[in-house]
């Protein structure tokens, strides 16, 4: 394999902190920087990551020339195949004799399909060529190398524990990202109008669902929008804050009849999404309610990618029921509230989001769990679109539950500069420590109509910092 | 009655002793109720009197200036946390890779990298003095025998990690 890179000729082994810091951060002078026996190897690696077990084969079968660098297998004890490998660490793109080469390579070598790695990318004819024999070979260029390793490098999952592989039972293909790109298409702003508003965290006890209850009840209630929730956590604290209306005759005392249906009912096959949206106590706001189950419902492996995208694609078309009409309308704003942690749920919530914003609170704790959430958040960008946009959708960063003091004030500062450094926004207004969430919340719960902007005649802290919070999404959202 | 004509040039003249002087001369005794009782005449008779009016700017214009109020917190000064949060400062680079530990100490190589030189002091003073002396001892790590002319003062402090920091970059 001719290295059009100059290198030494023997330089020292990769080691793998190297190419845990490819993966970390991806980029493609990275990987050109690698010497191109240690980019064969570091390719492989990321196969292996993606759950294939590989077989190096670049110098078993085709030495000389244009060959096979590595074969995947779904599992490690496969008689076959499922792909074969050809490796390219070039700055310029292949040309269409190199495709057609790889092709008449794979029909000799057992008719398997193939994928074909160039830094440098393709040149038209040979794109033109690959096309033609798509069932046989797809074309992994530069950014869909990134692409790949990004979302590779945030989702796998391998090792045993007590004699059993820890790994997914089929691997994550390349193909996936193909699949995200036509979700990303066939869901696209505009003609889509509806926003969907992720709030994520890793770390809990960040005002995640006081956050996205309240920029809800802001939207609806001072900003006339029509707000549907989506409680994404088995936690099910957001439902809990949205009660179903009362029963006609209820007593005013009575509490507030539990939901029989949720999300967990969508994700078992037993109804669709939108049959699980129903009204709530507050004018303009509707929500699709969580439950327990949703904590059992954890889903990994390979499936994991197809199950991303197929709850992103449900939760960016969901709709309400007009109830004069009864027909279908797509609100103005869906918001998704997560759960702690790296879950299904949290991913396909970034997948699915126009927007995200990370409610953080400046203590020492907390700033690793935002460390980890965007990490995150470039590992679900990968899946549907280029590495380079992953702070696109990103609103940003806004603190909550604020109380100052010498340890706060040094910690906002630092963490002002640190997300400043990485390109994301801090936002001006921080939403204060304030005992009337807890009022709210407790009124909520019991059935009361009396958010947290209404329980005076003058908002309090908390109230206020939210509506200018919701400024501030409505000036940086497009 | 005295003759002797008051002057503003007496020592520690204030709005409440010489109203109280006013409420012993008319023999009342509500002092706040005679100043304000005083200020209506008085504005009536520098209508109509030009030399009571010139008696009262001679008397303004020797008493001493008043003290400026200083504002009150949550009106116009920015609490410290706006202070931060507001700031213009821009990152002239994005640096990747770096975590985000909210517990390190101050790195003010690390501001200059993403701030600049230009924007180096005014990133220093978000920070409080405990952080920033935290940032001095880097600097004095690198720059054996140096140290701020102060470490109790935070305009030193800074001063002397730009100067090390910024202006030797």
């Amino acid at each position: 394999m001719a290295a059009t890179v100059p290198q030494d000729n023997n330089p020292p082994p990769a080691t793998q902190e190297d190419f845990e810091q490819i993966f970390r951060y991806p980029t493609l002078d990275k990987m050109l920087a690698l010497h191109w026996r240690d980019f064969e190897r570091f390719i492989a690696h990321v196969f292996t990551c993606a759950g294939y077990h590989v077989e190096d084969v670049a110098r078993d079968f085709f030495p000389e020339g244009p060959g096979v660098d590595l074969n995947l297998y779904a599992s490690r004890g496969a008689s076959k195949p499922t792909a074969r490998v050809e490796i390219k660490r070039w700055r310029q793109p292949l040309q269409l004799d190199h495709v057609r080469q790889f092709i008449g390579t794979l029909r000799l070598a057992g008719d398997i399909p193939g994928y074909m790695v160039s830094t440098g990318g393709f040149a038209d004819r040979a794109l033109i060529a690959a096309e033609m024999a798509s069932s046989h070979l797809k074309l992994i260029d530069g950014e869909r190398l990134l692409r790949y390793i990004a979302y590779v490098g945030g989702s796998r999952l391998n090792g045993t524990f007590a004699g059993k592989s820890v790994a997914p039972a089929q691997p994550l293909s390349p193909a996936w990202l193909e699949r995200g790109d036509a979700f990303a298409q066939r869901t696209a702003r505009p003609p889509r109008a509806t926003r969907v508003l992720t709030v994520a965290n890793i770390k809990g006890g960040v005002a995640k669902t006081t956050s996205a209850l309240n920029i809800g009840l802001t939207l609806s209630d001072l900003h006339h929008q029509r707000v549907l929730l989506v409680d994404l956590d088995g936690q099910a604290s957001l439902t809990r804050s949205l009660p179903r209306e009362a029963l006609p005759g209820a007593s005013r005392t009575a509490p507030p009849e539990p939901d029989t249906v949720s999300v967990a009912d969508y994700l078992r096959g037993e109804a669709p999404l939108a049959s699980l949206v129903r009204p709530t106590r507050f004018p303009n706001v509707w929500v699709a309610p969580a439950a327990q189950d949703l904590y059992r419902l954890q889903i990994a492996g390979a499936d994991r990618a197809h199950l991303e995208l197929t709850l992103a694609d449900a939760l960016r078309t969901l709709t309400l029921t007009d109830s004069a009409s009864g027909q279908p309308v797509a609100p103005d704003w869906i918001i998704l509230d997560t759960p702690a942690g790296d879950t299904f749920f949290a991913r396909a919530a970034l997948t699915a989001a126009d927007h995200i914003l990370i409610p953080a609170y400046p203590e020492t704790y907390g700033a690793f769990g935002l460390d980890a959430t965007l990490q995150l958040v470039r590992t679900m960008n990968a899946l549907t679109a280029n590495t380079d946009q992953w702070r696109s959708r990103l609103l940003g960063c806004v603190v909550t539950r604020w109380k100052s003091g010498t340890n706060a004030n040094a910690n906002l500062a630092t963490l002002k500069t640190a997300l400043g450094s990485a390109g994301i926004r801090l936002f001006q207004h921080l939403i204060p420590l304030d005992e009337r969430v807890e009022t709210a919340n407790r009124g909520e719960v019991a059935g009361a109509r009396r958010s947290l902007f209404r329980l005076s005649a003058k908002p309090g802290p908390a109230a206020q910092a939210y509506d200018e919070v919701v400024k501030e999404i409505l000036a940086y959202a497009h | 009655m005295p003759t002797k004509p008051r002057t503003a040039a007496a020592p520690a003249v204030t709005a409440a002793s010489a109203a109280r002087s006013i409420a012993f001369l008319l023999s009342v005794d509500d002092a706040n109720r005679v100043s304000l009782a005083v200020l209506l005449a008085a504005t009536d008779e520098i209508e109509q009197n030009s030399r009571f009016a010139a008696r009262v700017r001679a008397a303004y214009d020797l008493l001493p200036p008043s003290k400026t109020p200083r504002p009150a917190r949550g009106s116009s000064r920015k609490t410290d946390a706006e202070k931060i949060l507001t700031s213009s400062l821009t990152p002239i680079r994005h640096v990747e890779g770096r975590e985000i530990n909210l517990a390190a100490p101050l790195d003010p190589y690390f501001l200059l990298e993403v701030y600049g030189a230009h924007q180096l002091r005014d990133a220093l003073d978000l920070f409080p003095l405990a952080k920033l002396k935290e940032g001095a001892e880097a600097v004095m790590e690198r720059n054996p025998g140096t140290k701020p002319t102060s470490k109790s003062s935070k305009a030193a402090v800074i001063d002397y990690m730009v100067r090390y920091v910024a202006d030797k970059a």
